[in-house]
C-alpha cells in the first residue's frame, strides 16, 4: 500500500541469507494455519522479494526464494479458493505474476553469462500458464535452450495452452485467431491425471469457470432447435463438477434454464464468461486436485525444488 | 586531397553545405579524417576550444544541435581508433546520436542532414551487430547496442509529422511529382525509417515494440498512396507486418501480406529475368522471395491453401512442406505430429512450430471427417455420422491401437506436446465435432445423448463441409487498418 | 577497416545466408519501377492451388483408414 514511501535504510534491509531463513520459517510454521494466515503470508512475502529488490540482488538466494514464493502464491489459490475466508484473488495473481516475472529476467541473465538454474523449467511452465492466450508466450519458449523446451512440465503447460485456444473468446485486448482447439473435454481428463502435478493444477483451476463456459457456448449452437434438455449428468461428467448443486449454480449465474433435471443450452446467451454488472462467479476448485493436495505435506510441496546454490555464477549486473 | 586536408578546409566544406564529409565510413573519408586526426591532436583544444571554435566558424547561421554534432564529429576524427570498433564506439554513437538530434526539429534547415544521416544509419546498424555478437567478451548486454541505436532512430521517426504544403496549390497534382519536389526529406525516409526499426525490433527480440510503428506509419504518412513509396520498401513492409501478425497467430493477415509481398517480389523477379547483367540481384531476390515463402506457406496452410508444388519447386522447404500437406490432406494426424517433431528445430527457429501444434490438428480433422462422411456415410445415402465412426477413424489418425490404453495414467510415460492434446476418446470426438461446426467447417447438429451427428439429406458434401479457406475469409475479416496499403 | 577488438571467436550460432530473415538490400536503380509497378496488378502467381478439396492423394494410411471403417460396418451389421 506505501507506494510513496522512502525507501528503507540499508540497515533495515536483511541480507540474502537472512531473507532465506525468513522464507524458511513461513514454510515451516505458517503455511499450516492457512487459509486464516493468507493476507500475513501476502505481505511478508512482498516484502522478501522487496528486500532483494532494494539490495538489487539477483544471486542463487534470490532465485530460490522467488521460486518457493510462487510454490506458495499457487498453493495459497486452491487453499483460498475452497475456503470462505475472504481474500483477494487479484493481490495473490498480481505477486505471482511479479514473481514470475522476476524469475524470467533473472534466468535470462544467469544463462546470458554462461550459467544454468535448476529449477528454470518448473518455471517456465507456470509463466506459459500465467498468460495463457498471449502469443508472446509462445514464442519466447520457442527460443529457450532444448532442455527446457522438452521438459516434462513445459511440455504440459503448452499442451494446456493448445488445449484452452478459442476461437470464441472475446475480451478487452485479446484478439480472436483461427483454427483454435477448445478441446474442453481433454482439459477436464488432464486435470484429473495424475500427470499433472497439484501446483498446476492448481494455477490451471483458475480456468475452470472459462473452460466450462466456453465448452456450453460451443455446444449450444450444434444442437438441433427442437433438441430436448440435456440431463444435468452429461455435464457433471463432461465438466468435472464437483456436485449438482455446484452446476445449478453456474447456470444461475449465467441465466442458463434448467428444466427437469436438465440445461436448456439456448437460453444461453451471453457472449462472454465475464457479465459486466455482475460480481464474478465463485472461483472453483476441483475434489481430484484436493485429493492430490492431502497426499502431501505444504512443506514438501513448497521445498520441493534442486537447490539453487553451486549451480549460479555470481551475477553483477542488475 | 590526399592527405591535405584540414580544419580550415572542412569548416569551409561545412558553411557551403558540403556535407559528405560527416561520414563514419573510414573507407570513404579515412585519408581526411587522418589529416583532421593529426591536426586536432597537434593543437590539442580544450573542449571548451573545440566548441568555441566550432561555433565561431559556423557564421552565426547555424544552430546549437547542429554546432554539437559537429563538435562531436571532430571529437571523434581526433580519437578514433581505426583498428578497433570497441574503442570508438563511444564517440561513433555519440556523433550518431547528435546528427540525429539535429534532424528532430523542422523549423531548422534539416533537409540536406537526412541524406547523411541515412548513410550513417547503414553504417551504424552493422556496427552495432558486430558489437553485440561479442557481448559476452565485451560484457555488455546481450542487444545493447542495437537497442541503443533503436532508440536513436526511433526518436527521429517520432519526430517526422505531416503538415500541409502550401506550395502544392490543390489543384489535384500528380502524386508522383508531390513526392519528388516537395516532400520534405524525413518524409522520404519515412518508410525506411519504419523498416529499420522493424527490422531491428525482430533482431532484439521485442518485435511486440513493432506494433506501435505500424500504427503510426500511417498517421505520420503524407503521400496519399502506400503505392507511392519505392516498390522494394513496401515489400518489406509487407513482409515484416506479415511476419509480425504471424507471430500473432493471426493467420488470415499474415497470409494476406506476406501474399502481396510474394506477388510484388515476383514482379520484380521477373522483370530482372531478361537482364544478364543482373545475376547477384537476380540471386539477392530469389533469397528475398524464400524469406516470404518461409513464412507465407505455413500461413497459408493454417487457412486453408494447398500450396501449388510445382509453381514453387526451386523453393529449398518444398518437400517439406509437400509431406506436411500430404498429412492434412489424408487426415493423419499422427503424421502431422511426426512431421511436426521431424521439424521441431527448424519450426522453432522460426516461431512456427507453436502456431502449427495448434492452428494444424483441427484443419487435419476436418480433412479426416470429411474423407469419414464422403467414404462411408453420404455414398451409403446416409445423413448419420455416428460418434463412434468417427471414433475409429480417429484412432487410425492418432495410430492408437487397444493396448496403447490412455497416456494419462499409464506408468512411466511422459506427456509431450505430441501425445498430450489428442487422445482420442468418446468425449474427445463429441468435442472435435463441436469445434469443427463452430468454425463453420461442418454444417450438422450433434446428438450427445444418442452418440450422433447429422447433416442435411442429400446434398453434396461441399454443402456438409464447405471449404476451409472461405469459412475462414469469412469469419475472420482482415484488419481494417491495413486497407491503406492497397492505395 | 575498423575490426572489433577483442576479436575472438563468438558463442552465438549465426544463421547462414539462406536461413538469416532480414531482407537483403537490393540496387533499385536497375530497373524502371513505373514498368514493374504496371506488372504488379495483373502478374499471375499460381502459388496455390484452386480448391484444396480437389486435391486427391491415396497412401498407406488411406487404406489403413478405410480398412478400420469397414471392418466397422460390418461389426455393426452383425
Amino acid at each position: 500500500p506505501a507506494a510513496a514511501a522512502a525507501p528503507p535504510l540499508p540497515s533495515d534491509v536483511r541480507p540474502p541469507h537472512v531473507l532465506v531463513k525468513s522464507l524458511d520459517y513461513i514454510v515451516d510454521n505458517l503455511l499450516t494455519s492457512l487459509p486464516e494466515s493468507e493476507s500475513f503470508l501476502w505481505d511478508r512475502m512482498r516484502s522478501i522479494r522487496q528486500d532483494f529488490t532494494y539490495q538489487n540482488y539477483c544471486g542463487p538466494e534470490a532465485v530460490d526464494c522467488n521460486e518457493r514464493i510462487v510454490r506458495i502464491h499457487l498453493l495459497i489459490l486452491h487453499v483460498m479458493t475452497k475456503s470462505t475466508v475472504e481474500f483477494s484473488l487479484q493481490q495473490e495473481l498480481e505477486q505471482l505474476h511479479k514473481s514470475l516475472i522476476t524469475l524470467s529476467e533473472i534466468y535470462d541473465d544467469v544463462r546470458n553469462s554462461g550459467g544454468t538454474c535448476p529449477n528454470e523449467a518448473e518455471f517456465r511452465a507456470y509463466t506459459l500458464l500465467s498468460k495463457v492466450r498471449d502469443p508472446q508466450y509462445d514464442k519466447n519458449i520457442q527460443e529457450l535452450p532444448d532442455h527446457i523446451f522438452q521438459d516434462d512440465l513445459v511440455q504440459l503447460a503448452i499442451c494446456f495452452r493448445r488445449i484452452i485456444s478459442n476461437s470464441n473468446f472475446i475480451e478487452r485486448g485479446y484478439i480472436r485467431t483461427e483454427n483454435c482447439l477448445n478441446l474442453y473435454a481433454r482439459f477436464f481428463q488432464l486435470m484429473k491425471s495424475d500427470k499433472v502435478p497439484v501446483l498446476m493444477n492448481s494455477f490451471l483451476q483458475m480456468y475452470l469457470t472459462e473452460v466450462r463456459f466456453y465448452a456450453m457456448k460451443a455446444i449450444s449452437p450444434c444442437l438441433n432447435k427442437r433438441h430436448k434438455p440435456i440431463p444435468t449428468s452429461y455435464f457433471l461428467e463432461l465438466l468435472v463438477f464437483n456436485d449438482e448443486k455446484e452446476l445449478l449454480e453456474f447456470c444461475d449465474y449465467y441465466s442458463i434454464n434448467v428444466v427437469d433435471n436438465g440445461l436448456d443450452l439456448r437460453s444461453l446467451t451471453h457472449h462472454s464468461h465475464k457479465i459486466p454488472e455482475k460480481k464474478p462467479l465463485k472461483q472453483s476448485y476441483l475434489d481430484c486436485v484436493e485429493k492430490k493436495l492431502n497426499r502431501v505435506t505444504y512443506s514438501q510441496l513448497i521445498n520441493s525444488g534442486k537447490p539453487n546454490i553451486d549451480n549460479i555464477p555470481q551475477i553483477t549486473s542488475a | 586531397m590526399v592527405g591535405n586536408y584540414n580544419l580550415n578546409q572542412f569548416f569551409r566544406d561545412i558553411q557551403n553545405g558540403n556535407y559528405t564529409i560527416l561520414s563514419l565510413d573510414l573507407q570513404f573519408n579515412g585519408f581526411q579524417v587522418a589529416s583532421l586526426q593529426n591536426e586536432l591532436i597537434s593543437k590539442s583544444y580544450t573542449k571548451k576550444q573545440l566548441e568555441e571554435l566550432v561555433e565561431f566558424n559556423s557564421g552565426n547561421k547555424r544552430w546549437t544541435r547542429f554546432n554539437i554534432m559537429i563538435t562531436s564529429f571532430l571529437n571523434y576524427c581526433e580519437n578514433v581508433d581505426p583498428w578497433s570498433i570497441w574503442s570508438s564506439c563511444d564517440l561513433i554513437f555519440e556523433f550518431y546520436s547528435n546528427l540525429t538530434n539535429c534532424l528532430l526539429n523542422d523549423t531548422y534547415p534539416i533537409d540536406p542532414l537526412v541524406p547523411i544521416f541515412r548513410k550513417q544509419t547503414e553504417i551504424v546498424i552493422p556496427l552495432a551487430i558486430k558489437l553485440d555478437n561479442n557481448y559476452m567478451i565485451l560484457g555488455t548486454r546481450k542487444y545493447q547496442f542495437l537497442s541503443h541505436t533503436s532508440s536513436i532512430i526511433s526518436k527521429l521517426f517520432n519526430s517526422i509529422k505531416t503538415y500541409r504544403n502550401d506550395n502544392s496549390g490543390g489543384n489535384g497534382s500528380n502524386d508522383s511529382e508531390r513526392y519528388d519536389a516537395t516532400l520534405p526529406e524525413k518524409q522520404k525516409i519515412l518508410l525506411y525509417l519504419v523498416n529499420k526499426l522493424n527490422n531491428l525490433y525482430f533482431r532484439i527480440d521485442s518485435p511486440q515494440l513493432c506494433s506501435n510503428i505500424f500504427n503510426n506509419f500511417k498517421p505520420k504518412s503524407m503521400l496519399e498512396h502506400f503505392k507511392d513509396y519505392n516498390i522494394r520498401e513496401r515489400i518489406e513492409y509487407r513482409y515484416l507486418l506479415g511476419r509480425y501478425y504471424l507471430l500473432n497467430a493471426r493467420m488470415s493477415n499474415a497470409y494476406a501480406q506476406l501474399q502481396k509481398a510474394y506477388v510484388m517480389a515476383m514482379s520484380i523477379n521477373n522483370s530482372l529475368q531478361g537482364n544478364d547483367d543482373d545475376n547477384g540481384n537476380r540471386l539477392v531476390w530469389k533469397r528475398n522471395i524464400n524469406r516470404i515463402l518461409r513464412y507465407l506457406i505455413p500461413a497459408g496452410i493454417v487457412i486453408g491453401k494447398c500450396p501449388n508444388f510445382n509453381d514453387i519447386k526451386d523453393y529449398p522447404q518444398i518437400d517439406i512442406y509437400k509431406k506436411l500437406c500430404h498429412n492434412i490432406t489424408t487426415g493423419n494426424m499422427s503424421g502431422l505430429h511426426g512431421w511436426l517433431k521431424l521439424h521441431e528445430k527448424l519450426l522453432r527457429r522460426q516461431y512456427v512450430h507453436l502456431i502449427l501444434l495448434e492452428k494444424l490438428p483441427i484443419l487435419t480433422y476436418r480433412f479426416l471427417i470429411k474423407n469419414v462422411i464422403s467414404k462411408f456415410v453420404i455414398s451409403e445415402g446416409s445423413n448419420k455420422l455416428l460418434y463412434e465412426l468417427v471414433h475409429r477413424a480417429i484412432w487410425v489418425s492418432l495410430n492408437l491401437s487397444d493396448d496403447n490404453g490412455s497416456i494419462d495414467n499409464s506408468m512411466g510415460k511422459k506427456i509431450t506436446i505430441y501425445d498430450g492434446i489428442h487422445t482420442g476418446t468418446l468425449a474427445d470426438t463429441e468435442n472435435i465435432l463441436v469445434t469443427l461446426i463452430n468454425l463453420g467447417f461442418l454444417r450438422g447438429n450433434c446428438f450427445p445423448l444418442l452418440k450422433l451427428c447429422v447433416f442435411q439429406k442429400n446434398v453434396p458434401i461441399t454443402d456438409v463441409m464447405p471449404s476451409v479457406d472461405k469459412r475462414i475469409a469469412l469469419q475472420f475479416p482482415l484488419h481494417s487498418d491495413d486497407s491503406w496499403l492497397d492505395s | 577497416e575498423l575490426d572489433t577488438k577483442p576479436n575472438t571467436n563468438t558463442t552465438t550460432t549465426k544463421k547462414t545466408l539462406e536461413e538469416d530473415d532480414e531482407f537483403e538490400d537490393f540496387p533499385i536503380d536497375t530497373w524502371s519501377e513505373k514498368d514493374t509497378l504496371k506488372n504488379v496488378d495483373n502478374i499471375q502467381t499460381h502459388l496455390w492451388v484452386e480448391n484444396w478439396d480437389d486435391v486427391e492423394v491415396d497412401d498407406d494410411f488411406t487404406n489403413a483408414l478405410k480398412n478400420e471403417l469397414e471392418r466397422y460396418k460390418q461389426e455393426e451389421t452383425q
